[in-house]
């Protein structure tokens, strides 16, 4: 045994192996994960306000109209190809939850033209419940909004504590307003 | 089944997978039986490996060429308004083609070696040719099964997709295949170090035979990143040429290590030292190499290079790399303690100890790049949280690791290797360190004037002096000590001129290494300006307003719209001047590929000596006005011209055969070499 | 094309009366919009910053900045709005905080410690004795050895 190689010590193998044996297993386990997605920052955090005019009408919405209910706010657009896919789960939801007092469902027609928004939805079917206008989409980027669609979830708080990022399913819509339907009944 | 020439590729390609399996069955067979005369089989095997690819390779191109659509490949990546230029090069345009093309030069590489050295490693063979043929055998499973670019659509389409516009474009055609030279280059001296492990010897002789391989991959590698930067430059429209990237840092991980071995390698050869440390390096850059591989096709990370992402694939290449990188680290761990080293005495202050320290940084900036890079993932999966890691960590972390290398330049080539009976003395050395302190605040203060202010911009600008200085001076001391050698009673000059031509052609490693380093400084000096001193400066202008930019005063004439064989764009042309002098005319433009519904940018670009102007067209207005954005980058082209130099020196280093004067063996010996290639 | 003929020049100079245009220089917002916009990420590009990206997003929020710098609102301010709403994954230095902690010190502290180690075993190395037979050269055949 020359001195050299006692530098080489049995620790410093058995670290380096350990070490590239978790990098291998980090990168198998970043193949199943997008890179793409970005979680949100805001989960539990106070939902920022917004005041918009109404797509139907001229009236206008603002988030503390809804105050003290379970809300859910949906970012969607008539450009938006998934939101075609979502938009009859969120129609069906819409009417689940029409009679349910303490939940509220608001739309979000998100960086889009009126018309072209109308046209949409009398294509597809009318929500249910009202949308906001946001053409510019300022209050998309108010909730950290970076493609569409996503459904945010509000607490009576005022607080986020969901967001689902592409199509939602109905179950998921279900499972967020859980602890809604417990209080209610 | 029906003649098309792309299914006599998929049969070579067939044929080629049986060929390295027969390749692996007879050099193992060979060691196990003790037979060398098997050992003539496996070398054959290996030579018509690439002549079967060759075929397969050519089939693909040729139905580029000839438009076939029946081959899925070429349906996804040209149609038939590209230009011929941009279907011979898309072979390597996505990513069943890129594979084709690192496994073509696999083959080659893998029969060169095993051709050039068939008589002088008889032991190291065998194993050599089982690495690089198990390798083989690994790309051509990947390929045949899950990355095919030979399968067919039935029925045909009519017509094919556009290539990405970013990539029709000359730098596409040599970018990847230069880079690809340098990445598969790796693999011979990896199989020389994987050789080198099972048979528990790694001494000068390994360094020499590997040597003019790692060499070559490195000139390789280093054209093919510097090309890219190039490339980025002029074509992607936002004034820089490195954006650290994930795909970018999986480029230079390599380039870090095999610098770091290319260096480590000399006080092998020379001394006997760090067997074991080299053969960990050569490990490493291969592994690396494969898993920038990984990383681009992957989808594990985001960067605007990778291919389109697929799991599956993902899976292979890591469950492929994971058994390379098992193997290699696993034979170092359990057999380094077989590569005798002798005792010997060592110094500070010594070229080895120089070339240490140069391994040591040249690694932790490698570390850092691959932390970096890697970061967002692991916080993923550890924490879930999302974060960012870009420039601006990678500029004030990695920079100063390269900037103590670019200092490390200037002292190991004048300190001598260690020698008992005449050690070097502080005193000596301070004396030959005067001038180049002094040069580095010389180029300090010029920077200050300038106006930098940056800090790492002004330790870079010292080093760069010190090191320029100090290497100027010791070419033109060993320039005078041969001209008094020579005493030839010639006039002076004369005398020096033919000193340096000897000097040049007889110790071509040295010299090249000299140039080499100078081509880096220069490339070091055109980073510096242009990273510290540019401007950038975003203008809405009108038909006939002026934009002054450093001594130009850039006047906007307009624009009009025009057509290209596959887009429409928009052009808007400058008139430069200079103090009143009308110039050039640069066009700048935006140009819409309707087929791929893609915009892209045409910078427009006036490259001088000392600085480039770089216009870039933006949106225009309502009002007939345009957006314009200027770059002035300063000494940008030092950058290739330092590269072009760089590649001089090394084919003037690589020129040189094995052993020309005198041969110095572990034990410090001199001997007389022989005088073979 | 970057280059005409000088033919195509000297035309273009005859007809080179169009009026008497500004000379321009960027304005100063722009000039700090370029700074901020520097230093946020385009949260649906490839790690292009704000500055650099032609995204649809990165537009307004660019136009968001000019809002902001017309209002007086501070750099960091504006930072820690977006910060706020798409987490430390826009900002495109890491922050020194307990999320990029490793990054920052691991680079050094490798160094310090290859360093260390470096000093040690040389150290211990050059106390070891010498082979017996050991050949002198004179300092030129050592500088114009092969490397």
């Amino acid at each position: 045994m020359t001195p050299l190689s006692s530098f080489y010590s049995p620790l410093l193998k058995s670290v380096g192996l350990a070490a590239m044996l978790a990098l291998l297993f980090m990168l198998y386990i970043g193949l199943w994960r997008d890179p793409s997605h970005i979680p949100s920052a805001q989960i539990g955090h106070m939902a920022q306000t917004f005041n918009l005019s109404k797509l139907s009408d001229d009236n206008f919405i603002a988030l503390e109209d809804y105050k003290g209910k379970w809300v859910m706010l949906n970012f969607w657009a008539s450009w938006c190809g998934a939101c075609r896919t979502e938009h009859a789960t969120l129609v069906q939801a819409g009417k689940d939850f029409a009679n349910t007092p303490n939940i509220a469902l608001i739309g979000i027609n998100y960086k889009d033209q009126k018309e072209k928004a109308l046209r949409f939805l009398k294509r597809l079917g009318a929500f249910p419940y009202p949308s906001g206008q946001d053409p510019r989409g300022r209050t998309g980027i108010d909730y950290g909004v970076y493609g569409l669609p996503e459904t945010y979830f509000i607490n009576p708080e005022g607080k986020i504590f969901f967001r689902h990022v592409g199509a939602i399913k109905l179950e998921q819509i279900k499972k967020a307003f859980a602890p809604a339907l417990k209080g209610a009944s | 089944m029906n003649g098309n020439p792309i299914e006599f590729g998929l049969c070579a390609s067939v044929l080629a997978l049986g060929c390295a399996i027969f390749a692996v069955f007879f050099a193992f067979s060979s060691l196990k039986l003790n037979r060398p005369a098997l050992m003539v089989s496996a070398r054959q095997a290996m030579y018509m490996m690439p002549l079967l690819i060759t075929f397969s390779c050519f089939t693909i191109i040729w139905s580029f060429v000839n438009l076939d659509f029946s081959v899925a490949y070429v349906v996804q990546n040209s149609n038939s308004k590209l230009p011929m230029i941009y279907r011979l090069s898309a072979l390597w345009g996505a990513h069943e083609g890129s594979l084709m093309l690192w496994l073509w030069f696999l083959v080659i590489y893998s029969a060169l070696a095993t051709y050039i050295h068939r008589f002088s490693h008889p032991q190291s063979m065998p194993y050599i040719i089982i690495t690089l043929a198990l390798l083989q055998i690994g790309f051509l499973v990947f390929i045949l099964f899950l990355s095919s670019p030979f399968t067919e659509l039935v029925p045909p389409p009519l017509e094919g997709r556009e290539l990405n516009p970013l990539l029709q474009d000359p730098g596409l055609i040599f970018h990847p295949p230069l880079l690809y030279l340098g990445y598969v280059g790796f693999s011979v001296p990896y199989a020389f170090a994987i050789a080198a492990l099972i048979r528990g010897q790694a001494d000068g002789e390994w360094a020499k035979a590997t040597r003019k391989w790692t060499l070559f991959a490195w000139i390789a590698l280093t054209s093919g990143i510097l090309l890219g930067g190039y490339w980025a430059y002029y074509e992607l429209g936002w004034g820089g040429y490195w954006a650290w990237d994930a795909v970018e840092n999986a480029s230079l991980m390599p380039w870090f290590t095999g610098t770091a071995f290319l260096h480590s390698i000399l006080v092998l050869e020379r001394r006997g030292l760090f067997a074991t440390w080299n053969i960990f390096l050569v490990l490493v850059t291969f592994c690396l190499s494969l898993l920038g591989t990984f990383l681009v096709r992957s989808g594990v990370l985001t960067s605007v290079h990778a291919f389109a992402t697929d799991p599956s694939r993902g899976v292979y290449i890591l469950g492929f790399l994971s058994l390379v990188m098992i193997v290699s680290f696993g034979l170092l761990v359990f057999r380094s303690n077989r590569l005798y080293t002798p005792p010997q005495q060592q110094s500070f202050l010594s070229r080895e100890s120089i070339l240490l320290l140069n391994n040591i940084f040249l690694l932790c900036a490698a570390g850092t790049v691959f932390l970096g890079t890697l970061y967002p993932l692991i916080a993923e999966v550890i924490t879930g949280a999302k974060v960012t890691v870009a420039a601006p960590y990678f500029n004030s972390v990695v920079l100063p690791f390269m900037i103590i290398v670019i200092f490390l330049m200037g002292i190991g080539p004048v300190i001598p290797w260690y020698n008992a009976r005449r050690q070097a003395s502080a005193y000596l050395l301070r004396k030959q360190f005067l001038y180049p302190v002094l040069c580095s605040l010389l180029f300090i203060a010029v920077g200050i004037g300038f106006g930098i202010r940056d800090m790492i911009g002004l330790f870079a600008l010292s080093a760069v002096g010190f090191s320029l200085c100090s290497t100027l001076l010791d070419i033109f001391k060993d320039i005078k000590n041969r001209a008094q050698i020579e005493q030839t009673g010639k006039t002076v000059p004369r005398s020096y001129l033919k000193s340096f031509w000897h000097l040049l052609t007889w110790n071509r490693r040295r010299y090249g290494a000299m140039i080499v380093h100078i081509g880096v400084l220069i490339a070091a000096l055109g980073m510096i300006a242009s990273g510290t001193l540019n401007q950038v400066n975003t203008v809405t202008m009108a038909p006939g307003d002026r934009f002054q930019s450093g001594a130009y005063v850039l006047t906007f004439k307009g624009i009009e719209g025009v057509k290209g064989p596959n887009y429409s764009a928009r052009r808007a042309s400058f008139l430069i001047s200079q103090q009143g002098h009308p110039l050039d005319i640069i066009t700048a433009e935006r140009r819409s590929y309707p087929r791929g519904n893609m915009v892209t940018t045409e910078a427009g670009i006036r490259s001088g000596f000392f600085e480039d102007l770089y216009i870039v067209l933006g949106q225009e207005t309502k009002n007939d006005k345009a957006i314009i954005r200027f770059y002035y980058n300063p000494l940008i082209n030092w950058i290739w011209f330092g590269w072009m130099i760089l590649v001089a020196g090394s084919l003037l280093a690589f020129s040189q055969g094995r052993s020309q004067k005198v041969v110095f063996t572990n034990d410090g010996r001199v001997s007389e070499g022989a005088l073979s290639p | 094309m970057r280059f005409l003929s000088a033919f195509l020049l000297c035309t273009l100079m005859l007809i080179n009366c169009v009026g008497a245009g500004e000379l321009l220089n960027e304005a100063p917002n722009d000039t700090r919009l370029k700074i901020i916009a520097s230093q946020l990420r385009c949260p649906v590009c490839q790690g292009e910053s704000l500055f650099d990206s032609h995204a649809a997003l990165a537009k307004e929020m660019k136009l968001i900045i000019r809002e902001k710098i017309a209002n007086g609102v501070s750099d960091q301010d504006i930072l820690d709005f977006f910060q706020q709403r798409y987490g430390n994954y826009v900002l495109m230095r890491p922050a020194f905080n307990s999320t990029y902690a490793l990054l920052w010190i691991a680079p050094f502290a490798f160094m310090f410690l290859a360093i260390i180690i470096f000093i040690i075993k040389w150290r211990s190395h050059s106390q070891t004795p010498l082979p017996a037979d050991h050949q002198q050269q004179s300092p030129e055949q050592q500088q114009n050895s092969p490397n």
